[in-house]
C-alpha cells in the first residue's frame, strides 16, 4: 500500500503543475493599474484613509481600523499558537513552570566580543521597536513588526547571556503578558461599545480629539495590544523550544 | 509585448516556487525538511498576492506630504499587503507549533524520518 | 526599468528553495532558508510592499531561523 502511494506521488504534483502553468496566461498583466484587484475595493481605502483615519500609511489604516476584526482574530490565533506550544511540550505543569539550573540554555557563546557588542546593540534595538510601533501611522511599521523586533532583541539576550542573567521572563509570565495584549485590544473595542458606538469603532472613544485624530489614537491603542502579544508569544515559543527535556 | 512576457514569466516562477514546496511536502522523507517546504509554499502564495497588487508608475501606499486628495492610480494597492502581513505572522506561529510537535515526536520515537516512523508505528 | 530585476530576484528565490530542500546538512538547509527569506524581502521591497518586506525581514529571516535552529539542536542534525 505504502509503496503504491509513493509510486503515484508524482500524479498530484504534475496535475498541480499543469493547472498552474496553464492558468498563468489568463491572469491580468503584472503592473496593470486597471486589473480587477486594483479597481474594486482598494480605491475606497486609498482615497479616504488619510481623511477618515488620520494615518498616512494606508496599510496600517486598513489593518488597525477598517479591518480591525481581522486583526483581532490574528492576534488571538497567535496567542493560541503560543499556548499550544506550551501544552504540547508539557512545560505548563506547576512543578516545572521554570527552568532549573541544569536545564539552563545549552548554548551560551561565552565570547567577550559577542557579549560587548550585544550589550551595546540591545537598547537601541528595543528603542527602534518602540519607534516602529508608535510611528507606524506615518511610516512603514506597526504592531506586528515592532513586536517581532522587540522579541528578536530579547531572544538575542537569551542567546548571548543564557537564561539566568537577562530579562527573566518565565513562560507563566509570558502567557500572562500575551493575554494582556489581547485584553488591551478587546478593551479598546469594548470602550467604544460602552459609548454607544459599534465594537471597534474608534470614533466613540472618550478622548479629547476629533475626527481622524481620535481614530488614529484608537488604532494606536490596538497596535500596542498587538505589539505586546507578538513580543510575548515569540519569546514564549523560543523558551518552550529551547527548554530542557526530562531525559 | 515585452511586459506581458515578463509578467507571465513572473507568474510561472511564483508557480514553480509553489510546486517546489508541494514536492518537498510530498517527497522529502525528513519531517523538518517537510516543514521547510511548507514555509516555501506559504511564501509562494504571498509572492503571488504581492504581484497582483503591484501597479506601474505608482508609489508605495504611504500618502506623500502635501497630497490632500490621494488618487487611487498613484498608489500601490494596500489591501494585499495587509492580508499578507498578517499571513506572515500567523505562518511563524504555526511553524512554532509544528516544531513543538516535532520535538515531541522525536522524544517519543527517537527519529524524524518518515519511513522509520511508519515502521515504528506498526 | 525595474521588471527584469524583479524577475532576477524571483529566480534567486527559486534557486534558494531548491537548495534548501536538497542540501544534505539540516543546519545548512536552515541557513539557506534564511537567505531565501531575505531574497523574498528584497523582492517585496522592489514591488513597493514596504510593510510586508519589513515583516518578512524581521520574522521570516530572523525569528523563523532561530526557531528552526533551536528545534534542530533539540532533535539531531541528521544527514538525509
Amino acid at each position: 500500500m505504502q509503496q503504491l502511494l509513493q509510486r503515484i506521488a508524482w500524479l498530484p504534483f504534475v496535475a498541480a503543475a499543469a493547472i498552474l502553468f496553464y492558468a498563468a496566461r489568463d491572469l491580468p498583466t503584472m503592473a496593470d493599474p486597471n486589473a480587477p484587484a486594483s479597481t474594486h475595493v482598494s480605491p475606497r481605502y486609498i482615497e479616504s484613509a488619510l481623511e477618515e483615519t488620520g494615518a498616512s500609511n494606508m496599510v496600517t489604516a486598513v489593518l488597525a481600523d477598517y479591518r480591525a476584526y481581522d486583526t483581532l482574530g490574528e492576534t488571538v490565533v497567535i496567542l493560541t499558537a503560543g499556548l499550544a506550544c506550551l501544552l504540547v511540550l508539557g512545560a505548563f505543569t506547576p512543578a516545572r513552570s521554570g527552568p532549573t539550573e541544569k536545564e539552563a540554555m545549552p548554548y551560551e557563546f561565552g565570547s567577550d566580543i559577542v557579549d560587548a557588542t550585544s550589550r551595546l546593540l540591545i537598547p537601541f534595538i528595543i528603542l527602534f521597536a518602540l519607534y516602529v510601533v508608535v510611528h507606524g501611522h506615518t511610516s512603514p511599521g506597526g504592531g506586528f513588526q515592532g513586536g517581532a523586533i522587540c522579541a528578536a532583541a530579547i531572544i538575542l539576550v537569551r542567546l548571548v547571556r543564557g537564561r539566568a542573567p537577562g530579562l527573566k521572563l518565565l513562560p507563566t509570565y509570558t502567557v500572562a503578558i500575551g493575554s494582556i495584549g489581547v485584553l488591551v485590544y478587546t478593551g479598546t473595542g469594548l470602550v467604544s461599545l460602552f459609548f454607544e458606538k459599534n465594537f471597534l469603532d474608534y470614533s466613540g472613544l472618550p478622548l479629547p480629539f476629533h475626527g481622524g485624530h481620535l481614530r488614529e489614537m484608537g488604532s494606536l491603542s490596538v497596535e500596542t495590544g498587538v505589539f505586546i502579544t507578538v513580543t510575548a508569544v515569540m519569546v514564549l515559543i523560543f523558551d518552550v523550544l529551547t527548554m530542557g527535556s526530562e531525559e | 509585448m515585452e511586459a506581458e512576457t515578463l509578467s507571465v514569466v513572473n507568474y510561472w516562477l511564483a508557480a514553480s516556487l509553489f510546486l517546489i514546496g508541494l514536492y518537498g511536502i510530498l517527497a522529502r522523507p525528513h519531517l523538518v525538511r517537510k516543514l521547510m517546504a511548507m514555509n516555501i509554499l506559504q511564501v509562494a502564495v504571498i509572492v503571488f498576492f504581492i504581484i497582483l497588487g503591484y501597479k506601474s508608475d505608482a508609489t508605495p501606499p504611504i500618502v506623500r506630504q502635501g497630497d490632500e486628495t490621494p488618487i487611487a492610480r498613484n498608489y500601490i494597492n494596500p489591501l494585499p499587503h495587509t492580508l499578507m502581513l498578517t499571513a506572515i505572522v500567523v505562518s511563524v506561529s504555526t511553524t512554532g507549533v509544528a516544531l513543538a510537535l516535532l520535538i515531541r515526536i522525536h522524544r517519543r520515537f527517537g527519529t524524524l524520518d518518515e519511513s522509520e516512523l511508519i515502521e515504528k508505528l506498526k | 526599468m525595474i521588471a527584469p530585476i524583479v524577475t532576477l530576484f524571483l529566480m534567486m528565490m527559486v534557486l534558494c528553495a531548491i537548495a534548501a530542500l536538497q542540501v544534505s546538512d539540516l543546519l545548512g538547509a536552515v541557513v539557506i532558508f534564511g537567505a531565501f527569506s531575505f531574497f523574498s524581502a528584497i523582492f517585496f521591497t522592489l514591488l513597493g510592499a514596504l510593510d510586508v518586506a519589513f515583516t518578512e525581514a524581521a520574522i521570516g529571516a530572523a525569528i523563523t531561523t532561530v526557531f528552526f535552529v533551536s528545534a534542530i539542536y533539540r532533535t539531531h542534525r541528521k544527514v538525509t
